[in-house]
């Protein structure tokens, strides 16, 4: 089988399963849910035109992961920001409950509305390492930066979320 | 102290995501039992990090579905190996995927697919004020238009209960979905934008709170009451709709 057969396979047989993250990671670099299920759409038909050029054996999550913040940051998000589509809150995401209690589902739309709420770049930052659990390495290579800035957004995040969601307030709500 | 110093954000910052090196961990821990300022600048940095990936995954079940385009060529790469994507494809993939993303939205509100919400929402995506902004009917007229369309599905609707609170109506409708009519009310708001809501008999008893979701970029709230579905949207004023459908819930 060639190189180039079996990166396509991998790809298209990989996306699918990948969708979820690659929706959730749009919702973070977007910051809204109409932009993120575009952009979503946008990156796999994008993943499966450049299929060949991934290479076997690599994540393919920070592949795609990649592909999608170049496509938002060179392409997409100035024509976005232009037509001013409306923000949708992360409070209306309603999350199924199956899994888990009405309560904790309020703490969790809570949690996501203030991370939702951080600037762009920490946002991302913070669903890629504290979200996906990627080491700072692995974030500043998906998101094409060096680790210190990964490091700064980081912190910045930190401060500000900090304030809203520390440990205690989750054991008291 | 000149140890807080010694210590930048991004390095308390990396101590706490088990990110910094050994010795860096060493020389931290040291300081920051010399110091009770240094420990306060680390607890200010402190967040819930388990809460934040619990609620990372939880937002997964909440992820649209996967495009039938994606799905699709998973299942094709077996079968067409040597296919290569040229524009016309893209062109029906991302139609497709337009398509597929009108049952997005509401997946959030765990409704069926292919809804007749989608369907309304998208034909209500190419209003402008332009659209309503010349109708000026007057009472006689407005009411026998109204008369018209609620016989259609059955329902006595007042001018007087769509006239109330923070939309102009404008006019009335009756649109089709899969056969069975769908009735458009129009409206206009005070900033004027246009606003629908459609009211569809789907003979089914459960009824349902108002509950919000943006489709196709505009605001909407969906409930339904006595086999009737309803659903209003437009605008991007969240606050409004979901307002106003509230009390149109609880008058019609």
């Amino acid at each position: 089988m060639t190189r180039a057969k079996t990166a396509r396979e991998t790809v298209s047989h990989g996306l699918p399963a990948l969708y979820p993250r690659i929706w959730r990671y749009c919702l973070a670099l977007t910051g809204s849910q109409d932009r993120a299920k575009d952009l979503a759409q946008t990156a796999c038909v994008h993943a499966l035109e450049k299929a060949e050029l991934f290479q076997p054996g690599t994540h393919l999550d920070r592949w795609v992961f990649r592909m999608t913040q170049r496509l938002w940051l060179n392409d997409l998000r100035a024509d976005a920001v232009r037509r001013g589509r409306g923000l949708l809150p992360i409070e209306e995401l309603d999350l199924p409950d199956k899994d888990s209690d009405q309560q904790s589902n309020l703490f969790f739309k809570q949690v996501l509305s203030e991370v939702m709420r951080l600037p762009d770049a920490q946002r991302i930052t913070v669903l890629l390492v504290y979200v996906e659990g990627y080491s700072y390495k692995e974030a500043a290579e998906t998101l094409e930066i060096p680790i210190g800035t990964v490091m700064s957004r980081l912190s910045a995040a930190r401060s500000r979320l900090a304030k809203t969601l520390t440990p205690e307030e989750r054991d008291a709500g | 102290m000149s140890t807080d110093l010694e210590f930048s954000d991004e390095q308390l910052t990396a101590y706490l995501d088990g990110e910094a090196g050994p010795q860096e961990v060493a020389d931290l821990e040291a300081a920051l039992e010399e110091s009770a300022e240094l420990r306060q600048r680390l607890d200010r940095l402190r967040i819930d990090e388990e809460a934040i990936r619990q609620a990372g995954a939880a937002l997964l079940a909440a992820a649209p579905p996967v495009p039938e385009s994606v799905a699709r060529s998973a299942e094709e790469a077996d079968l067409q190996p040597q296919r290569k994507m040229h524009l016309p494809a893209i062109a029906a993939v991302a139609l497709i995927c337009f398509l597929a993303g009108a049952g997005i939205t509401k997946m959030f509100f765990s409704q069926p697919d292919e809804s007749w919400q989608d369907f309304a929402a998208v034909y209500h995506a190419l209003y402008v004020a332009n659209t309503l902004n010349h109708i000026d009917q007057n009472e006689d007229a407005a009411k026998a238009e109204l008369a018209r369309v609620s016989e259609a599905i059955g329902k006595p609707l007042n001018l007087a209960d769509l006239s109330s609170g923070a939309l102009d109506y404008k006019r009335a409708q009756i649109l089709g979905y899969k056969g069975k009519p769908l009735l458009q009310l129009a409206f206009l708001s005070k900033i004027g934008a246009p606003v629908a809501l459609c009211i569809f008999r789907s003979g089914e008893g459960a009824a349902a709170e108002v509950s919000a979701a943006t489709m196709r970029g505009l605001s909407s709230a969906y409930w339904s009451k006595g086999g009737y579905e309803f659903l209003l949207i437009g605008g991007t004023d969240q606050k409004l709709i979901t307002e106003a459908a509230k009390a149109f819930a609880r008058i019609i």
